[in-house]
């Protein structure tokens, strides 16, 4: 039983190893016959059509020492293809250059805002979602203007969807959001909640990240966008933010340097009524001041400072709020949230149409300011 | 003489008649010395360096011969020893024409002056114990011949092992002398306790192997089955241990070595400590050791020799290098074939461009570089040591240079290669080496066709191999699995000495603790 | 292999059986599955819940296997009930693990070919999968415990690594509320949890392999709490990162949780593939057991060498394998299995150790 099961078995490797040798290899490609996709945006074209363009990365030829003499070569080439949908367009655009597109390093997706604004952003990224390469933490943007024009640069050697993904990823200022993953993207619409994305813009082959854009949750169109100044009252309303300055309403200008905040929002519901406060909690030091007549030595003009930074950050709050109410009517700030996690039973009631009530929610903020630094210089006492 | 020879070759041809009868009825010395004499230059006599050497014995000139084998013997000590003190019996032994003592006790309890002496009465065993190294001493009217054992085997001196050197350790290896090697470990271990048990194996030729071990630790089923295996080793000759260790392995058609080997005593030493039992065979300076578990290829006896902590560290570098030098290659094609999706961006990047040009695809330009290397490994071995070194800089730098710049490889397999041929050079055992190297290339294929799903498939496979495989009934990969707690101490870490009080559990030992 | 009739296995190897059994494929769509059901971030309590359900199932399985020391339940139905209704039974054992082992199979091969290999076809993925299962069954029960020795930890380990790597995108107010929708949907959800720890029932048959069978219940239990303890984590980490919404609509919401972050940084900057990779090794230990569970059944009711059987099954789960046309006929195929187990195995063994209790008071 033994040896004839040993032959068997010798026999059954034989076979399957012929088999597969001699088929082999279904699925192999070779890494430099690939076109790395740094970047897509895609833009409204005529008739309903869409205009897609995809950032190739190219490769520098003999890395290591050789590469010197290839510093004015772009790194990067922008294909530009249209069509009905996103796969018809990657068809086409194989047809003009060789080597299949390879999605998986793609770090950025940038929508034009016009197109965003007629079609179901749903609709737009479903491939994203299907394709098995593209990861969930692509970063989705919206731009003004023409998407594709944000995705070129003047310098060589900088390949501008990475320089937006970083940009994005550091977060560095409060002047911008929390970047908006794919992954999240999805979480949103499938919940139809609203939710916010960076805008780009870009001007002279320079790209910037300038306010955000909001969706709403029921029809996943762009609706309308906050700017810069109304972004920070975003993030001072969220938290997400990890750094960034404010101005105190002086003549000569003074900066406060966020170093830290926090941030709350508490939803209060009083005999059905709702209502919201928001909190937040900030540290951080003055980073400028231009000879004003403070002395931040005084307890009492310190005080005097903090008062007035948190007066400007009421305001920009209630700024932002405003937009958010009036303006654009939907609850682009994660309140619906917070009420679903404290009162699940209340959402379940008003989650179909959250926007509309949120329009006529009292939100109050209360806010703290800590000034525990003012760098290296202040004037002396006395 | 003539007559005498005619009439052996009388003799002769009878033999060849009736082979079996004869000779077993002239096996038996006559006590006649010519005769015996004529027997013994029969059966060895056509080899030119077989000495006679005929002597008389004391005044009352007994007729007495030796016989031994040029270069076998020490010279100065037949002459001292054996030639001179029989030539000088004086008178007074020789009292009133009678031997005072009789002459067999003359002979051995007063003349020679040698350490091992044994009679035979067999011709046969005369002869083949002279062409092994002894001298017999035939004496008319005797019917025992004396084998003395002045053997002087042609042996270097102790050396450093040189295919496992260590920084800090006993610089003693074996040697090829059996006695030798049996002596050194006595030295090593000295204790009582310390079993060395003889056996004689080849059919043809005959080679004296060692079983040693510890007697009170071992476990006696496994001493037994190690005993049995070697009895049933049937084959004319064993040249080197390693005919041994192939003869009595559990599974011959492994890729893996079963049992040990080893030019170190202290590594016997140590394995007997733990339960094990070592081989040892004459005429070879590597011992083995069985059984064996896989970790014990991954550790040097130096992981003990130093503090616990440099030991764990460089312990657990090993088997990171036993990682690499196995999949190194293999995980590089995967990678940049199959799954350029998964490693970070830039290196994507930088790995397209590096290949950018390079006609071959990832696992021909692996099996270039790979067997190229290989094939350097190889060359570097034959070849005299200071050349060898210098063809493995050639080889290495020049070669591996030239064809990235002709654009034949990849800077990227370059680099992927030499740490994957680095990393193997890590493994402190030359068997399981070997065992790497092969397997490399199994995967590379495997990886190849399927991707990162060939190399589990490879895991897979390797591992179902290695849970099956047993040496002598110990499982291969014990300690790891079947889990054991308290011999996990010895595995991936090596803890420090004061814990590791039990020895392995696996191994079923006798004595469980180590005073 | 060895001299002795049986193998034996010792209790922490009979633990790491169980455990590898139960986590197979299942994990890899479990958050999806129990909050189709739930609809809210309360799965975790589902789940704790179904492994309760589990422990007692098993306790009553240990209770009754302990009656029959030496004999799996191919052999002690048979004296419970009589030759025709035990061979009946363990037929329907059989063919269980049978459609079990085809159906991991598939499901390996199709996750493998949407994740890993596009494009390569189902017959090269699983012809040489079942070849090493092959290769390591023949050792015996031995070999297999040692196997998933090495499979359990570095699984397990690598799985939790890549869970905790997410804590980057996870977000603890997805799953909040706790139990905001009272325990009625809680309940809902608990046929597809306590199914989700199906395989424990592997015990009737290795616990005639035990060195210790007086543990037999500790190793069980040991051997549920730790797919517990996994199932919950995962649940967790993969619905505080997606939302209860965002889970609902994806195949395989581990996968994609793993693909929502990346860390920059190492050698490798995805995870999910790697992790399916990892995971190939768990799929293969519960693919393995099927398959030797089945080969095991066969042998011991026809009192016949187990190698022909191993052998002769071979094809019969490679045919049964290719059977789903596509994921849906796949998947259907999963839960068509599912209710077997479910009606089966919840009331058989009770059935039998009610029969076996009647009878031990008559005689």
């Amino acid at each position: 039983m033994k040896k004839t099961s040993r032959k068997t078995f010798t026999l059954g490797m034989v076979f399957c190893i012929n088999a597969i040798l001699l088929t082999g290899c279904w699925s192999y490609i070779s890494i430099e016959d690939v076109n790395f996709v740094a970047g897509a945006a895609i833009d409204a074209e005529k008739e309903g059509k869409i205009r897609s363009t995809l950032q190739y990365i190219i490769p520098q030829t003999g890395g290591g020492g050789q590469s010197m003499g290839s510093t004015t070569q772009q790194a990067y080439i922008n294909v530009k293809e249209t069509g009905e949908a996103l796969e018809p367009i990657g068809w086409e655009t194989t047809l003009k250059r060789e080597g299949s597109i390879f999605g998986a390093h793609e770090k950025i997706v940038v929508i034009g805002d016009k197109l965003a604004r007629k079609t179901n952003l749903e609709q737009l990224v479903d491939l994203y979602y299907r394709d098995i390469d593209i990861r969930g933490s692509t970063l989705v943007f919206v731009s003004k203007g023409k998407a594709s024009s944000t995705l070129e640069s003047k310098e060589p050697n900088v390949i501008p969807s990475f320089r937006i993904s970083e940009i994005a990823n550091q977060q560095l200022s409060t002047r911008m959001i929390k970047p908006t993953t794919l992954i999240q993207v999805l979480g949103y619409m499938e919940s139809d909640s609203s939710f916010v994305v960076q805008r780009l813009s870009s001007e002279n082959g320079d790209t910037q990240l300038d306010g955000a854009a909001v969706f709403k949750g029921k029809t996943k169109k762009l609706i309308g966008f906050f700017t810069k100044k109304e972004v920070e009252g975003l993030n001072l309303i969220t938290g997400d933010s990890k750094s960034g300055s404010i101005r105190a309403k002086t003549k000569q200008p003074v900066y406060y340097q966020i170093e830290g905040l926090k941030s709350k929002i508490i939803p209060h519901v009083k005999s059905g009524q709702i209502s919201f406060q928001v909190q937040v909690n900030t540290d951080g030091r003055i980073a400028e001041d231009w000879k004003t007549p403070l002395n931040l030595f005084e307890n009492s003009d310190l005080k005097k400072v903090e008062k007035d930074i948190q007066q400007q950050i009421e305001k920009s709050i209630s700024h932002t709020l405003d937009k958010m109410q009036n303006d654009l009517g939907v609850d682009a700030g994660g309140f619906g949230n917070q009420l679903r996690i404290q009162h699940p039973r209340l959402w379940e009631s008003v989650k179909k149409d959250w926007d509309s009530q949120f329009r006529t929610v009292p939100i109050t903020t209360k806010v703290e300011v800590k000034i525990s630094d003012y760098g290296m210089i202040g004037e002396k006492k006395g | 003489m003539k007559r005498r020879r005619k009439l052996l070759r009388n003799e002769e041809q009878q033999i060849e008649s009736n082979e079996e009868t004869i000779l077993s009825c002239s096996d038996e010395l006559s006590g006649d010395l010519s005769i015996d004499l004529g027997f013994i230059h029969q059966e060895i006599g056509q080899n030119s360096d077989v000495h006679v050497r005929e002597l008389r014995i004391g005044p009352r000139n007994i007729k007495a011969a030796i016989i031994f084998i040029d270069g076998l013997c020490d010279l100065g000590q037949i002459n001292n020893n054996i030639l001179s003190s029989l030539m000088s019996v004086e008178d007074h032994e020789c009292r009133d024409n009678e031997l005072q003592p009789p002459l067999k006790e003359l002979i051995t309890a007063h003349k020679l002056s040698v350490g091992k002496v044994t009679e035979t009465t067999s011709i046969k065993t005369l002869t083949t114990d002279i062409m092994i190294g002894y001298v017999g001493l035939l004496v008319d009217g005797m019917c025992e011949a004396f084998l003395l054992d002045v053997a002087q085997a042609k042996t270097r001196n102790i050396e450093e092992a040189q295919s496992e050197p260590l920084v800090r350790g006993p610089r003693v290896g074996f040697v090829e002398n059996l006695s030798d090697n049996t002596a050194l470990l006595r030295n090593h271990g000295k204790t009582q306790d310390l079993t060395i048990a003889r056996f004689q194996v080849g059919s043809r030729i005959k080679k004296d192997l060692a079983v040693v071990y510890i007697k009170g630790i071992v476990n006696p089923e496994l001493l037994e089955e190690v005993k049995q295996r070697i009895q049933k080793i049937n084959i004319d000759d064993l040249p080197e241990s390693g005919y041994v260790e192939q003869l009595i392995e559990d599974n011959q058609y492994s890729p893996f070595p079963q049992i040990q080997n080893t030019e170190r005593p202290d590594r016997v030493m140590s394995a007997l400590l733990e339960g094990r039992v070592g081989i040892l065979l004459d005429g070879t300076p590597f011992a083995l050791i069985a059984p064996v578990t896989f970790n014990m290829f991954l550790q040097s006896p130096e992981d003990y020799y130093e503090r616990w902590i440099p030991g764990t560290l460089i312990r657990m570098l090993r088997y990171l290098a036993t990682f690499i030098a196995l999949f190194g290659p293999s995980l590089y094609i995967a990678f940049s074939s199959f799954h350029q999706g998964l490693i970070p961006t830039k290196l994507a990047i930088s790995i397209a461009s590096s290949r950018e040009g390079v006609p071959f695809p990832p696992l021909i330009e692996a099996l270039i570089m790979e067997v190229s290397i290989e094939i350097l490994r190889e060359a570097g071995l034959r070849l005299p040591k200071p050349v060898g070194q210098s063809l493995g800089i050639v080889g290495g730098l020049i070669v591996g240079e030239a064809a990235v710049q002709a654009g034949i490889v990849s800077p990227i397999m370059v680099i992927v290669v030499a740490v994957t041929a680095i990393s193997s050079f890590t493994l402190p055992q030359y068997s399981i080496g070997i065992t790497i190297r092969f397997l490399r290339f199994v995967v590379m294929l495997l990886s190849a066709i399927y991707g990162l799903y060939g190399v589990v498939l490879f895991f897979l496979l390797l591992c179902s191999h290695l849970v099956k495989l047993k040496s002598f009934h110990v499982p291969y990969l014990s300690p790891a699995v079947p889990y054991q707690l308290n011999d996990l101490k010895d595995f991936l870490i090596r803890a420090p000495l004061s814990m590791m009080k039990r020895r392995p559990k696996f191994m079923h030992t006798q004595d469980d603790k180590r005073k | 292999m060895s001299k002795q009739p049986i193998d034996k296995i010792t209790t922490p190897q009979t633990v790491v059986i169980i455990s590898n059994f139960i986590l197979g494929i299942g994990i890899l769509t479990l958050p999806r599955t129990v909050t189709e059901k739930v609809k809210t971030p309360d799965g975790w309590i589902t789940i704790i819940l179904g492994g309760i359900i589990a422990i007692l199932v098993a306790f009553i399985m240990v209770k009754l296997a302990g009656r029959f020391p030496g004999k799996s339940i191919f052999q002690f139905s048979k004296e419970i009930t009589g030759k025709w209704i035990g061979a009946i039974i363990s037929l329907c054992i059989i063919l269980y693990y049978m459609a079990l082992a085809s159906f991991e199979l598939r499901a390996m091969s199709e996750t493998t070919r949407l994740f890993l290999l596009q494009g390569t076809p189902n017959w090269a993925i699983i012809l040489p999968f079942i070849w090493v299962g092959l290769y390591l069954i023949t050792g015996g029960i031995n070999p297999i415990a040692r196997m998933f020795e090495i499979i359990f930890p570095v699984t397990v380990l690598f799985f939790l690594l890549v869970m905790f790597l997410g804590i980057k995108v996870f977000e603890v107010d997805n799953l909040r509320p706790v139990l905001g929708m009272g325990l009625g949907p809680v309940m809902k959800g608990l046929t597809t949890t306590s199914l989700s720890f199906v395989g424990f029932e592997i015990i009737m048959i290795i616990f005639m392999f035990m060195k210790e069978p007086n543990r037999a219940m500790k190793a069980t239990f040991i051997g549920l709490i730790i797919p517990l303890v996994f199932y919950s984590i995962t649940f967790v980490m993969v619905v505080g990162s997606l939302t209860v919404d965002g889970v609902v609509t994806q195949t395989w919401p581990v996968l994609t949780f793993i693909r929502s972050f990346e860390i920059q940084g190492l050698l490798v900057e995805r995870f999910d593939s790697l992790l399916l990779v990892v995971w190939i090794m768990q799929l293969f230990a519960t693919f393995s057991v099927c398959y030797y569970a089945a080969s095991l059944g066969l042998s011991q009711m026809f009192k016949k060498n187990i190698n022909g059987f191993i052998y002769g099954l071979a094809p019969l789960i490679y045919i049964v394998s290719m059977v789903p046309k596509n994921i849906n006929e796949m998947f259907e195929m999963g839960s068509m299995i599912g209710n077997f187990t479910l009606y089966f195995f919840s009331s058989v063994p009770v059935l039998l150790l009610l029969i076996t209790l009647i009878r031990g008071k008559k005689s």
